[in-house]
């Protein structure tokens, strides 16, 4: 049954098209990641299923309700949460005072014990939030996102800036928590780390879905190879 | 050159800057909460001052009035958020810095012409709540100054309290650093708004009342406070209160120097060449953490 259910997306601004009616359907429990070239419209299409961007056509349906996309504080009320390229943490609090804001609005307030000790932030629980360094303000952001509880949680660029050992510690974190029944739509350039953790894989280019399927067809598929596959593995190779 | 009169000059320094201080806390809550840069904040001070006029003018005890005058310029402050604010911020992109801050002017003559159809162009006391001083053989201090003082340390105590001890001041810290990300936790920030439009008119009705019973009142009487409490925000850092305490402590102490060694002529220069200086030596302000794009 899908969770998520995109259908023929708009989103212009003023002469840039970008998203070119999005049509996508996010199974319930299932890891989706989401890749492209630059510019192909993936986080501009998080920022419409969170409520960030108002869409210039289309609509969402998230759990069988179908009058979305809606305005941030109600996609958020109804677990639809996201994280950010950079960092949704507040960066002049401390780790305790972000994750005080955390327990004021979770759900079920008494997971964020579970969350400092996965996310590694016990010890630095009185550091001002900026001061941090950047993998662990990465998974301060992580934290603050379950804190919330979300069904859907949007993952945009987690890997970004992370060496090896800190993407697999990634991986597990969205794994452990991914098992507890949340839904993860996950966008990433991290080809190799997107293709381990997803269960299914879409493809966007210039504003459209250009391939959905599983990751092994996604890496098959030569017109994939051709506008995104074969350049990162070009440049990998470089 | 005249070193006696030394302590006079900071008894007095400390008096003028703390109604410095008082008007710049309140300006830099709106500025660093909601990124207004609100020069409708001296017509809050203005109606502070006439509102506990006139209720003073009709019988009633100076705090009282002050107190009824802080309530309305709270209400005030809200219309004005709603009429002003709210409709640019609403607008793509949140509203620019420039149409907020014309918005904010726009705000800033509306109220001082409706001061001056009420009240008229005349200039007005309020009369003393106290009168009387403490003599030392350093210097003498009204009481009155004595009381603008205290103010501030009772304001500065109560602001903090609410910031670092409430929930309510979590999530108006929260917003002033990314309101995105508040939205996203969760943060009502309507309720955030309120709040600190609430808190920051609060403490320039507060000023203006005491500053009443001490300088003359009229319609523009804000336009020149609300412009030192400016450098004051630039001086102590953007946001920031302790900054905005010890910016207007040091202006009022500037001034009071400049005037008592030099001339009152160069008073105003002296607060500029402070504010260059800041700009030039440390442009985040005393208080300001320079901003690290990530």
């Amino acid at each position: 049954m899908s969770l998520l259910e995109i259908k023929g997306v708009e989103a212009r601004f003023g002469g840039v098209v970008a998203l070119a009616g999005v049509t996508l359907d996010i199974p319930e429990g299932v890891i989706f990641g989401l890749i492209g070239p630059n510019g192909a419209g993936k986080t501009t299409l998080i920022n419409v299923v969170s409520g960030l961007v108002k869409p210039t056509a289309g609509s969402v349906t998230f759990a069988g309700e179908g009058d979305g996309p809606w305005p941030i504080a109600r996609s958020v009320s109804r677990g639809i949460v996201r994280t950010f390229q950079q960092t949704r943490a507040f960066l002049g609090l401390t780790v305790r005072e972000n994750l005080r804001i955390a327990a004021v609005s979770s759900p079920d307030p008494s997971c964020i014990e579970e969350l400092v000790e996965a996310c590694g932030l016990g010890p630095v629980l009185d550091r001002t939030a900026g001061d941090l360094p950047y993998a662990t303000l990465r998974h301060l952001g992580i934290a603050l996102a379950l804190a919330l509880k979300p069904r859907l949680l949007l993952l945009d660029e987690p890997a970004v800036g992370l060496e090896a050992a800190q993407v697999e510690r990634l991986g597990a974190l969205i794994r452990r928590w991914h098992a507890s029944g949340i839904t993860v739509l996950l966008v990433e350039h991290n080809v190799r780390f997107l293709m381990e953790m997803s269960d299914r894989v879409a493809v966007l280019d210039r504003g459209a879905v250009l391939f959905e399927g599983t990751p092994t067809e996604c890496q098959e598929r030569q017109e994939v190879i051709d506008v995104y596959l074969g350049r990162r593995h070009a440049d990998a190779a470089d | 050159m005249m070193l006696e009169l030394l302590p006079q000059q900071l008894a007095n320094g400390l008096a003028l800057g703390s109604t410095y201080a008082l008007v710049a806390l309140g300006l830099t809550l709106i500025f660093g909460v909601l990124l207004i840069p609100n020069f409708a904040h001296g017509e809050f001070y203005m109606l502070g001052a006439f509102i506990t006029y006139a209720l003073v003018a009709s019988g009633l005890n100076f705090w009282l009035a002050m107190t009824t005058a802080v309530v309305l310029v709270v209400l005030i402050g809200w219309i004005v958020d709603r009429v002003v604010f709210q409709p640019v911020a609403a607008a793509p992109g949140h509203g620019s810095g420039l149409s907020l801050m014309i918005s904010a002017l726009a705000g800033s003559i509306i109220l001082q012409q409706l001061a001056t159809i009420i009240w008229g162009t005349e200039a007005r006391t309020i009369p003393a709540p106290m009168t009387g001083m403490v003599r030392t053989s350093l210097f003498t201090i009204t009481y009155l100054q004595i009381t603008i003082i205290a103010t501030l340390a009772v304001a500065w105590t109560a602001v903090w309290l609410v910031l670092h001890r409430s929930r309510l001041g979590l999530a108006i810290r929260a917003t002033s650093q990314n309101r995105d990300a508040a939205l996203l936790m969760g943060i009502r920030t309507t309720r955030v708004r309120l709040a600190t439009f609430a808190l920051g008119a609060a403490l320039g009705a507060v000023a203006g009342a005491l500053l009443g019973a001490t300088f003359p009142i009229y319609p523009s009487m804000g336009v020149n406070p609300v412009l030192k409490a400016f450098v004051v925000l630039v001086i102590g850092g953007i946001g920031s209160l302790p900054g905005a305490i010890v910016g207007g402590l040091v202006l009022g102490m500037v001034e009071v120097m400049v005037a008592g060694y030099g001339s009152s002529q160069f008073q105003d220069i002296g607060t500029f060449l402070i504010l260059v200086a800041v700009l030039l030596i440390r442009p985040q302000g005393l208080f300001g953490r320079a901003q690290v794009e990530r």
